[in-house]
């Protein structure tokens, strides 16, 4: 297609209405998206075999091929008795509850996808919190915010890590060494944050029998009501083998040379093979709108990297910050934090991958690191304010259908530090990783 | 104790006794005090105080969960010697002895009244049960597994918690059943040859506090002629009336039909006594006058 100032200025108009409706949450995100990819069609832009090539397949297939895994597991039972069991550990400990859970979700969110892992999660802790009689905001906000920084860890645990980790070709392996260390502190960070400013909601029960009693009423309606499934070992067992595959897979990528999206859809429809489960049912757990939102966001920022809008922001925002890979690191992870804490951190990383890919032609910085500041700015980030990540509408909203209702600045004023101090922690990380390397 | 921590503490009694019956939140609460006092840091003195806010707030439970109550004001007389103890790990383990001897009390009359209910069923009988009452299923699996009896049946839809319970025990166990909403046990009045219940509590004025729709099936089988069994060991009998009970009175909020309505409801039943044709207790079958007479020498 010949670029003309009409298509230019028509493609900026739509993408940057189908950012705001994204952001604003008018319609459904992949609605948007989708309609602003079919205007685009329909005046002429892009034709639609063009458009569909924009689409980044890898990326599709392996979240498609998680959310099997992960569909096929939760009728399992397993998440059910380990956020049981997690509950139990606790025995109505606030300090206990705060950091057990934080851990299960950092560790759970690394491997599946935030709003799963939430999901999973934050039904538990409200009912847990609320038979105590302790506040559950803060504990449903911590869980949201462990779950963005637990998911950093790896190219599955957040999509922003998955979009970087097709674009640029980054193993799951790389993922894992370079981010763990400002994940692991991060996620110490933010605990010790939550609970220096709420320490009078962490005192122990120790000294009160009818709490300890209530405690023990409580777990007891706890297990029954979320152990009401027995544990299907057999789906158990050949879920937690199909992952155990998958993770193989992403790790020995580069020895089979096989990409993550293969590996997970491949582990996907051997679980489906061998579970023999109604794929008709689990189909209707993957979440369609979110796979249609990312191929709607690629087609769209594929449109306007053609159109030159893309080249042109890179050189005129980014490339004009000069070529000090410190000035450049830490721009990208600032820039992409505060952007991700209020635009959706999808759409971000799509956009900013290009931007990226243009900064490293111009001033390459070694080890990776720009892409790393992009990954730890936009998960990070999406801790800022209540839109910033999906999972904290997800688990927002799974809190307000047990009653508890969490809002926009009650959300912001336990995040928005944390938020710094994660970017802060990340910032010093990049700064020692370069000063070491350069 | 704050009035939102009683709340909380009667609302998780409430929740235990509605979906999982009398007996086992009898077992329930005391084997949840046994963990309170495993994990409590306190002085045996101490300890004396924290009971009394534990037992103020069970005996303000609503309804009264008779059984719990006269066990841990028992377990309180006879631990009351060892708040002196200077030692709290003796007073703790004092007070886990005495919390297990309880439990053994109660499931050694439990297991005397399904002793003394496997007597009243036989091949072949079409068996009516309303709520799970965990004494009536321990008979249904007994006269199953021990006697080897042949029979079926008919339990009455109760709420999305409870017949899921009974279903799934009955199946495991293979007893030949139907499951079917109360509003249909019309059709089904010719077939039933005896009705089951188990009880909340039974006061001296004879009424019987049982799980809500208990009323209308015991007076529908009174009508129709169907035999009415009562299996309740004797400290689920209160010393106090029926108005004592504490059965709450709950209004809610309900929209239908695109218009919105209060209804107004009782968390249980009250059933007269006297539309009972057997009342078994741990002793074997009682009169009502024995009912009323044994009230005195209980708690």
């Amino acid at each position: 297609m010949e670029h003309s100032v009409v298509s230019l200025t028509l493609s900026v108009a739509v993408f940057l209405l189908v950012y705001f409706v994204i952001t604003v949450e008018w319609v459904n995100k992949a609605v948007a998206a989708l309609l602003g990819v079919m205007i685009l069609v329909v005046v002429g832009v892009a034709d639609e075999r063009h458009a569909i090539s924009f689409v980044d397949f890898e990326t599709i297939l392996l979240l498609l091929g998680m959310m099997i895994i992960v569909a096929v597991l939760r009728r399992s039972g397993v998440f059910s008795l380990l956020t049981v069991r997690i509950a139990e550990m606790t025995r109505g400990n606030p300090l206990k509850i705060l950091v057990l859970f934080s851990l299960v979700t950092a560790v759970l969110s690394a491997f599946l996808d935030n709003v799963t892992t939430v999901l999973i999660i934050v039904p538990i802790v409200v009912e847990l919190t609320v038979g105590l009689g302790l506040d559950p905001k803060l504990f449903v906000i911590s869980q949201a915010v462990i779950s963005n920084i637990g998911g950093t860890s790896t190219l599955i645990g957040d999509p922003p890590n998955v979009i970087i980790g097709s674009a640029v070709g980054l193993t799951f392996n790389e993922f894992a060494i370079y981010l763990i260390v400002p994940v692991v502190a991060s996620l110490a960070v933010a605990l010790f944050m939550m609970w220096i400013r709420n320490r009078s909601r962490f005192a122990t029960i120790h000294h009160d029998l009818a709490k300890l009693f209530a405690v023990e009423l409580l777990l007891e309606k706890i297990r029954f009501q979320f152990l009401q499934t027995p544990l299907d070992l057999r789906l158990l067992g050949r879920g937690a083998a199909c992952l155990g595959l998958a993770i193989v897979l992403f790790v020995t990528q580069g020895i089979t040379g096989i990409s993550p999206g293969v590996a997970a859809i491949l582990s996907a429809m051997v679980l489906l093979a061998l579970t023999r489960v109604r794929v008709e049912s689990v189909m209707e757990d993957v979440e369609w709108s979110t796979l249609l939102f990312f191929a709607g966001l690629f087609v769209l920022v594929g449109i306007l990297e053609e159109e030159g809008v893309i080249e042109w922001i890179a050189h005129n925002v980014f490339l004009s910050l000069g070529d000090n890979p410190y000035v450049m690191v830490l721009t990208v992870l600032w820039v992409s934090g505060i952007a991700s804490g209020f635009l959706d951190n999808i759409p971000f990383t799509i956009t900013m991958v290009p931007v990226v890919e243009m900064m490293l032609e111009a001033a390459p910085v070694p080890h990776n690191l720009l892409w790393w500041a992009l990954a730890l700015g936009a998960c990070f980030g999406g801790n800022l304010t209540l839109v910033g990540a999906s999972a904290n509408i997800v688990a927002v909203g799974s809190a307000r259908q047990a009653g508890v209702d969490i809002s926009f600045l009650e959300f912001f004023r336990v995040s928005a530090l944390i938020t710094i101090a994660t970017l802060a922690v990340s910032s010093i990380y990049l700064s020692v990783f370069l000063w070491l390397t350069l | 104790m704050s009035d939102d921590n009683r709340q909380m503490l009667d609302e998780l009694l409430r929740y235990h006794s509605g979906v999982r019956g009398s007996a086992r939140i009898t077992i329930l609460g005391l084997q949840a005090l046994i963990r309170a006092f495993e994990d409590v840091r306190a002085t045996p003195r101490e300890m004396g105080g924290l009971l009394a806010e534990v037992l103020a707030a069970v005996r303000s439970s609503r309804p009264k969960l008779i059984a719990l109550i006269d066990l841990l004001a028992m377990f309180e007389e006879e631990f009351r010697p060892h708040l002196d103890d200077t030692d709290m790990v003796v007073a703790k383990e004092a007070a886990i002895r005495l919390l297990q001897e309880k439990i053994e009390l109660y499931q050694s009359k439990a297991a005397a009244v399904t002793r003394h209910g496997l007597e009243h069923i036989s091949s072949w009988n079409t068996i009516l049960v309303h709520s799970a009452s965990s004494v009536v299923t321990n008979i249904l699996i007994e006269a199953t597994r021990t006697l080897d009896l042949t029979f079926r049946v008919l339990v009455l839809q109760l709420d999305p918690v409870r017949t899921p319970q009974v279903a799934r025990t009955l199946e495991e166990e293979r007893i030949p059943h139907l499951i079917v909403p109360m509003h249909d046990l019309c059709h089904y009045q010719k077939d039933v040859d005896k009705l089951f219940l188990g009880a909340l509590t039974i006061t001296p004025d004879r009424k019987v506090v049982a799980p809500v729709g208990t009323a209308a099936v015991v007076s529908i089988c009174h009508l129709a002629g169907i035999r009415s069994y009562l299996f309740a060991n004797s400290l689920h009998y209160s010393k106090g009336v029926a108005s004592t009970q504490q059965i709450l009175k709950q209004r809610e909020e309900v929209e239908e039909a695109a218009s919105s309505y209060q209804v107004t409801r009782h968390s249980h039943d009250l059933v007269d006594l006297a539309l009972i044709d057997v009342i078994v207790n741990e002793y074997g079958v009682v009169t009502l006058d024995e009912v009323s007479r044994r009230d005195a020498t209980i708690s």
